[in-house]
């Protein structure tokens, strides 16, 4: 009982009150009142909490859109350079009923935005039973002001968050697209949805999330583009495509593949000739792949340095015959098989392995499986299936094994970097460490790197070497594989680099395909005379981009 | 008489409070009005940053800028054979003979 043994101080209180009334009415008062402070005691605390939070009762503007809305995060490149944000824009919309003078409106109205067809907007204002009617959306700044300057009635906004891609080139690839309901569809902006998460937003506020800093940069890219397209103009290749990756971090700071379209541009991205080559894509890549091949032959201590292999005859295997188009046809050492590109020569190293020692090569460079980025899914490889005697001839000069170029290009950076593959990213994240899984043994990487350089400097990469920065590569052609098999196509033409080969800190892979022979390269389309100097050009115009300097040379020291 | 007096008195405070609580409920409507201003000036202040950033990022993308570096300043992409060091550069005949200390 709360009143059974009122306090001292209550009793006294009580007998002032009415000193002859009898206890049990005075505990009765007692008990009313404490019921009265109580009651009055929560109408003060509930005024004073109205008056402190008062400020979250919803205001509504009829400027503001009601509903839910979405602000998404800006998107940078890695110097902080702007590549996407939200704008607020303004939507016209009209209430006819509420119009006064029709004639007035629509003659007003179009001389403000001079897009708008007068008979179309006279007749969905003339019609006075609807009460909202859409004139224009998204208007800019300048229009709405000029609109609202008007000061007609019956008009009135709606401020809604667009999505807007200043850089203005096509990085349709990289970035993706949102959909009518503002959510990432693909590429960047896709991976913003799913991992990083977007705001939602009562009116059009911009986002409060940080922005999302890419590995690309912006220069980088803007030049590997160029590039690419002067290369495809050039050699009259129906596409080109290109990779830059940092060979430690895997970070991939420029990558392009032309014909591509506009960052939001959703109509484009389902056109099949514009499909990101690079990472959705996988192709038949060549004799780049011989790289492989001898990192295995090497790290298996089969390509040791006095040991020949016998490239005198071609092989015939079942229907195939494996040959070398400009061979000597002589008995090669490992060095030669790489810098002469010899078919037979990979496909003798390539028997010795097995299809067990392949698999088990493929699996470590993670080339048997798709290789997911923060830009999406990208394509599965297309290894042998079924896997015949002569698939493990003919893996060794990159034939019949289909891989994403930015796979490969990964991959490769075991090759010829610390020995372990690289993780390609789009998104700058604080360096997870990854435990260090090596694939390759340091005097591996060593004799890779010697191959590179050797290849450049006297083998059929020559065309890619650039003054002051020590570039080692390897080329690739490879046929594309039509109705009727090989040969009647045209050609995929490859080349892997790296630079400067002495601590190899990038990796550019960059392909042309179908390029047609040109004139002045003696009627051929091989790799050796388009996309070794095209890499060359990329290299001469990126490295200074990504800081770093040439090497002095000869000429200029006194 | 003490009652009457008392009673006055806490009819007095309770005016006091009552006119105290008005005035500062008033203030606080007022002074919500003047966050609520401020809000909206800084969303609108944000929006002008974000729409002026788009723009300067659009006119200072690298394709704009190249295009127009070419036509009006006859500008072209640098060659790796450009770029030099300060060291690279040879002293002159009188300076290196004066002072053989610092010049090699």
């Amino acid at each position: 009982m709360a009143h059974a043994n009122p306090s001292i101080p209550f009793r006294r209180l009580a007998g002032r009150i009415a000193p002859e009334v009898s206890r049990r009415e005075r505990r009765r008062a007692l008990g009313l009142m404490l019921g009265l402070v109580a009651a009055f005691g929560a109408v003060g605390g509930q005024l004073v909490l109205l008056g402190v939070i008062g400020a979250a009762v919803p205001h509504l503007d009829q400027a503001q859109s009601i509903g839910r809305m979405v602000a998404r995060p800006d998107i940078l490149d890695r110097k902080g350079r702007l590549l996407a944000t939200d704008i607020i824009t303004h939507s016209l919309f009209a209430d006819p009923s509420r119009i006064r003078d029709l004639d007035e409106t629509v003659d007003r109205l179009t001389s403000v935005i001079p897009e708008l067809d007068p008979a179309a907007l006279r007749k969905s204002l003339a019609d006075r039973t609807r009460r909202f009617v859409w004139i224009e959306r998204e208007l800019t700044p300048a229009e709405a002001k000029r609109v609202h300057d008007l000061g007609l009635p019956g008009l009135d906004f709606r401020a809604e968050l667009t999505r807007a891609y200043p850089s203005g080139e096509e990085e349709g690839h990289l970035l993706g697209f949102v959909d009518g309901d503002y959510e990432g569809r693909s590429g960047i902006e896709r991976y913003i949805d799913e991992v990083i998460g977007v705001d939602v937003v009562e009116g059009p506020v911009r986002s409060s999330k940080p922005p999302v800093r890419l590995t690309i940069d912006l220069a980088a890219q803007h030049a590997l583009r160029a590039e690419l397209a002067a290369a495809m103009v050039r050699y009259q290749a129906a596409a080109a495509g290109a990779v830059v990756l940092d060979a430690r971090s895997g970070e991939v700071v420029a990558m392009a593949s032309l014909p591509g379209y506009g960052a939001g541009d959703a109509a484009a991205s389902l056109d099949p000739g514009r499909l990101d080559r690079m990472a959705a894509g996988s192709y038949e890549l060549g004799s780049v792949f011989k790289a492989v091949t001898l990192a295995v032959a090497t790290e298996k201590g089969i390509a040791s340095p006095g040991r020949l292999f016998d490239a005198r005859e071609p092989i015939i295997i079942g229907n195939d015959e494996i040959d070398d188009p400009h061979g000597e046809h002589r008995e090669l050492t490992a060095e030669e098989v790489f810098t002469k590109s010899s078919n037979i020569g990979a496909a003798r190293m390539g028997e010795l392995f097995g299809e067990e020692g392949w698999r088990q090569a493929l699996a470590a460079l993670h080339l048997d499986q798709a290789l997911a980025t923060e830009i999406g899914p990208g394509a599965a490889p297309q290894l042998p299936d079924p896997w015949t005697k002569s698939s493990t001839l003919t893996l060794a000069f990159g034939h019949g094994v289909a891989i994403s170029p930015l796979a490969f290009a990964a991959a490769t950076a075991a090759l010829i970097e610390n020995g372990s593959v690289a993780t390609p990213s789009f998104v700058a994240r604080s360096r997870e460490q990854t435990a260090p899984n090596a694939v390759f043994a340091a005097a591996t990487v060593e004799t890779m790197r010697a191959l590179f350089r050797a290849n450049v400097e006297h083998g059929t990469g020559r065309k890619a070497a650039v003054e002051g920065y020590d570039v080692g590569g390897k080329t690739g052609t490879a046929d594309i594989a039509g109705r009727g098999g090989y040969g009647n196509g045209g050609v995929i033409a490859s080349f892997l680099a790296a630079f400067p080969m002495s601590a190899p800190r990038y990796i550019v892979l960059t392909i042309l395909w179908e390029p047609k022979a040109i004139e002045t390269a003696s009627g051929q389309r091989t790799a050796a005379i388009n996309a070794a100097p095209t890499t060359a050009a990329i290299i001469a115009r990126l490295a200074p981009i990504l800081g770093l300097a040439p090497e002095r040379s000869a000429a200029l020291s006194p | 008489m003490m009652g009457r007096s008392r009673n006055a008195v806490a009819l007095g405070l309770a005016l006091a409070a009552a006119v105290g609580l008005y005035m500062i409920k008033y203030d606080t409507r007022l002074i919500d009005d003047r966050v609520h201003r401020l809000e909206r000036q800084i969303e609108a202040a944000e929006s002008d940053i974000g729409l002026l950033q788009a723009e300067h990022a659009t006119l200072t993308r690298p394709d704009r800028i190249e295009k127009l570096a070419r036509l009006h300043l006859g500008l072209a992409p640098l060659a790796p054979g450009q770029i030099g060091a300060v060291g690279d550069i040879p002293w002159r005949e009188e300076v290196a003979s004066s002072a053989p200390s610092v010049a090699p």
